[in-house]
């Protein structure tokens, strides 16, 4: 099957699916899950910013991974399925990066702190957006597509360094609630709705990456029409 | 930069005028806030594409239309 006919159908696919997992994630947030008792109903901020920060990392290791396979194998098919990654990624860690803020105001009395989880998860952004402008600004394809493989595969590292932050460091930002220990935990609803906000979100990102992918293919095709033209 | 300043009014208006202990939807302003950027960035990015799409699309047909007008030299 050609490729452009797999991306429209998967495109399609998970337009329906990820409505639908809408609908049931904005049911669950504003209902079904219970109001944490300390910080009140703003806590449902956490169902979008955790599962944010999630698909942000998801798509920069999506970047890493085919930025590895393009500069070993050089199919320039690898290389915009990174660029496509790193795009959706940076919307996302724009969501994280306002809603963070928002939820912190009324809880820590603050927009902002310069502790090492948000220095760091504003760090990735800058690193992305680095990436984004190195891409526009270098003419030639392939060798523009390898400084940005290099680019990426180095501002990666940032990711695991954001994970760990409230790990290793002493934050402002709270303790992980997931995997963070004895000490961490969730109530068993909160964490069902976490997970399924975590599927939605996941939906849509694919549902993005498919459609911005096919937005490559026709700009792909526009280029090799603009190629024929000239020669002709 | 007008919006964030009444944004930002109105959020700090809203944490003035609830009462911690007595009011239940306490930080709602701010809860609609999150929610309505949540929502502003993913529908605008994917308004952003579809744009993208359809004038690539365009685009194509242009060119289409003017390889078919144009005579080929032999």
């Amino acid at each position: 099957m050609p490729l452009d006919h797999t991306l429209e159908r998967w495109t399609t696919g998970f337009v329906y699916v990820t409505t639908i997992l809408m609908i049931v994630n904005l049911y669950n947030i504003f209902v079904f899950v219970p109001t944490e008792a300390s910080m009140g109903i703003i806590q449902r901020i956490f169902y979008f910013h955790v599962p944010s920060a999630f698909i942000a990392f998801l798509a920069f290791g999506v970047t890493f991974v085919y930025s590895i396979l393009f500069l070993s194998k050089r199919k320039m098919w690898h290389d915009r399925v990174a660029y496509c990654s790193a795009e959706i990624g940076i919307i996302f860690t724009t969501v994280v990066l306002t809603t963070g803020p928002i939820w912190a105001r009324p809880v820590w009395n603050t927009w902002w702190t310069w502790d090492a989880r948000l220095t760091s998860t504003l760090v990735l952004w800058f690193i992305y957006v680095g990436y984004m402008m190195l891409r526009s600004y270098t003419g030639e394809e392939q060798r523009g597509a390898r400084f940005a493989a290099v680019f990426a595969i180095i501002g990666f590292v940032d990711v695991p360094i954001v994970y760990m932050a409230n790990r290793l460091w002493r934050t402002l930002h709270p303790q992980p609630v997931m995997f963070g220990g004895s000490e961490s935990g969730l109530n068993p609803t909160m964490r069902y709705v976490l997970f399924f906000s975590m599927l939605t979100f996941l939906g849509i990102y694919l549902f993005m990456l498919f459609y911005r992918l096919r937005i490559e293919r026709v700009r792909l095709e526009l280029n090799e029409i603009k190629r024929e033209m000239a020669y002709s | 930069m007008k919006l964030f300043i009444s944004i930002s009014i109105w959020l700090n208006w809203g944490i003035q005028q609830t009462n911690p202990a007595s009011s239940p939807n306490k930080n709602l302003g701010f809860l609609f806030a999150a929610y309505f950027i949540v929502w502003l960035l993913i529908v605008g990015y994917l308004f952003s594409l579809s744009r993208r799409q359809k004038k690539l699309v365009q685009e194509i047909e242009t060119l289409k239309q003017m390889r078919q007008e144009k005579p080929t030299v032999r």
